[in-house]
């Protein structure tokens, strides 16, 4: 149950058409897929200053983008050199460093307790304790 | 999602698939087959020594999810992804001292929910069962998948072919041999392992260089070399806190740590942590000579196989198949037995058949591990997520159960309705910093709210009688009483 909410990301938008499958966008990633598009042969073009520049050319039907910094971006499939559909367009927006740098403090305080926890608790003495002593 | 680059010929799959299927299963058979007690078959005899020990914590830390989803996360996060990652050594490292103390307090425990409803009671217990069987069945899935996603992404053999059969083998020996060919064959694996990402890093540097992957990430991807992405700043103590809740809490480590022999779980955890932490840089490492390379990546965690593929071609494949394949192996028959001891003795043994035998058990072991495997199969199949966000999706659960059995083991304060408190309240802050946020703060956000809650553990008076961890403890023919 709980599960199957996980499939979620993967599952088409839209279909028959280019879709976000594993949408890391506040991370700089996302894998765009085609899985339904007819076709043996396809192009993924990402628009670049009004120029169309190819990004896959190949029988794969999905691609991984990753390593992408803030800013709007706008990709077209063709698939046997037809174009299918609309343009998709998505925004990349990175969370901001406070957050990130809170988070990373919280993770370093709590290492910290627990080394501190784990070094205080095991320099007391081991309690021997078996089924003998206990019954003594 | 199909693969064009595949560069292994299914029937070379097939063999190589036969071949080790055939010395895993016989392993299992001839290790297995002087089990004559519960003991021997749960926790091989509670007597393996330093060599062995090493190699079993090794191997099982060394997954799948190392060689296949380090690179993923090397691909989508970078630099930090993959250092971020083999901070995993340190769930290894800290359980050390704890591994002694388990094995010291309990030398006749079997399970970590013997000690959770010992220190804590039933309610606590029956939550911690939950969360480690969600956990488990999280682990056992994302095994199945790593095997279908390498076979298909080598090969082109279909997805569901190449789960299965990993699946099934691995059940199989399990099944044969429990723990004792569970930790043979580890040691095998271990060695398969460490040769194979050896030589893998050594023909990536040759082969392509650290210039020419530096220059094409800067050109394509250039936020994968930024020290201070944002995702991955919050990644880095996200992955070691999952890794500590994994393995403070999975009967997986503490069924090895009552295996050992006395005074072996100390230096065997500390000893398999540091050979383990370069493992996922150089998985990783892998992944980021993929843009130099051309490679399309259809799907982030295919990402290390297709690049030694295309690297080396039928070799590099061969190589990767072996050490994927090994790793999977180790794993899963791990969790396997684990799951199933926790179980048995836990589930079947502690709520339905209180008065069972030794004999029964044994026999409701191998029902249960088989049970599993299918469940496994069926989860499976459907290839409900990616790798990474699987596993990430059970750190909301496992980082949760860090504090209560930290502080219940090592101190006399704190009691179930605190830890019950710590374990559900984690877990449920923790799924929602995974959807609200991303996958890569689940873990640290379940770690943090149930410290909050056991903070009140540690300040309060000291209650609890050590003496009651004494009632985890075994007939003299190998009957868990």
């Amino acid at each position: 149950m709980i599960l199957s909410s996980l499939a979620a990301p993967l599952t088409a938008a839209k279909a028959d058409d280019l879709i976000i499958s594993d949408n890391g966008l506040t991370a700089g990633y996302a894998t765009l897929a085609w899985p339904n598009v007819e076709g043996k042969s396809f192009v993924l073009e990402e628009n670049v200053s009004g120029n169309w520049r190819p990004v896959y050319d190949g029988p794969d039907r999905a691609t991984t983008l990753s390593g992408r910094a803030d800013g709007d971006f706008t990709f077209r499939l063709k698939a046997d050199g037809q174009l299918v559909g609309d343009p998709m367009s998505f925004t990349v927006a990175h969370h901001p460093l406070s957050r990130a740098w809170a988070f990373f403090a919280v993770g370093a305080a709590m290492f910290v307790a627990l080394v501190g926890v784990l070094l205080r608790g095991s320099r007391k003495p081991i309690p021997q304790i078996s089924p003998t002593n206990a019954e003594q | 999602m199909m693969n064009a680059d595949a560069v292994l010929p299914s029937s070379y799959a097939w063999l190589i698939i036969g071949l080790f299927s055939l010395l895993w299963i016989w392993l299992g058979w001839r290790l297995g087959r002087n089990n004559d007690t519960l003991d021997d078959y749960m926790l091989a005899g509670r007597k393996v020594g330093i060599g062995f020990a090493v190699a079993t914590a090794m191997a099982t830390w060394v997954t799948s999810n190392t060689t296949m989803t380090a690179p993923q996360l090397a691909y989508q996060l970078g630099i930090w992804g993959m250092v971020g990652y083999s901070l995993g050594a340190v769930g290894l490292i800290l359980f050390a001292p704890l591994a002694r103390r388990i094995r010291e307090m309990m030398p006749e425990g079997y399970t970590s929910g013997d000690f959770i409803r010992l220190r804590y009671g039933n309610t606590a217990w029956r939550i911690f069962l939950v969360i480690s069987f969600f956990y488990s069945l999280g682990w056992l899935i994302s095994l199945g998948m790593a095997g279908g996603l390498l076979i298909n992404a080598l090969s082109g053999i279909p997805y569901v072919y190449g789960m299965t059969v990993i699946v099934v083998i691995c059940t199989l020996y399990t099944v044969f041999g429990g723990l004792k060919a569970v930790i043979g064959t580890d040691f095998v694996q271990t060695i398969l392992i460490l040769l194979g990402v050896i030589a893998l890093a050594v023909l990536v540097i040759n082969e392509v260089g650290f210039d020419a992957i530096h220059a094409q990430l800067e050109t394509e991807r250039p936020e994968l070399l930024n020290l201070l992405l944002p995702a991955s700043i919050m990644f880095l103590f996200n992955n070691l806190f999952f890794g500590v809740g994994e393995i403070f809490h999975s009967n997986v480590w503490w069924s090895r740590a009552f295996a050992f022999a006395p005074g072996v779980g100390l230096k065997a955890y500390a000893l398999a942590g540091v050979f383990w932490l370069p493992i996922p840089i150089v998985a990783g490492f892998i992944a980021l000579a993929a843009p130099a390379l051309g490679i399309n990546v259809p799907s982030p965690d295919m990402v290390a196989p297709l690049v030694a593929g295309k690297l080396f071609g039928l070799g590099g494949a061969i190589l990767v198949f072996v050490v994927v394949f090994a790793a999977l192996a180790s794993s899963l028959d791990s969790v396997l037995a684990a799951t199933s001891d926790l179980i048995v003795k836990d589930i079947y043994k502690g709520h339905l058949r209180k008065n069972a035998s030794g004999p029964e058990l044994r026999k409701a072991a191998v029902a249960i591990i088989l049970g599993l495997g299918a469940l496994t199969w069926v989860l499976s199949v459907p290839k409900m997520a990616t790798l990474g966000s699987l596993l990430h999706f059970t750190g909301a659960f496992v980082a949760s159960t860090i504090w209560p059995i930290a502080v219940g083991l090592l101190f006399r304060k704190g009691n179930g309705t605190l830890a019950s408190l710590a374990m559900v309240l984690g877990t449920a802050s923790g799924l929602y910093a995974y959807f609200a946020i991303g996958f890569y703060v689940a873990a640290l956000v379940s770690a943090a709210v149930s410290m909050l809650v056991m903070l009140f553990a540690l300040m309060s008076k000291p209650t609890f009688d050590w003496a009651e961890l004494s009632e985890a403890r075994s007939n003299p023919d190998g009957e868990v009483s």
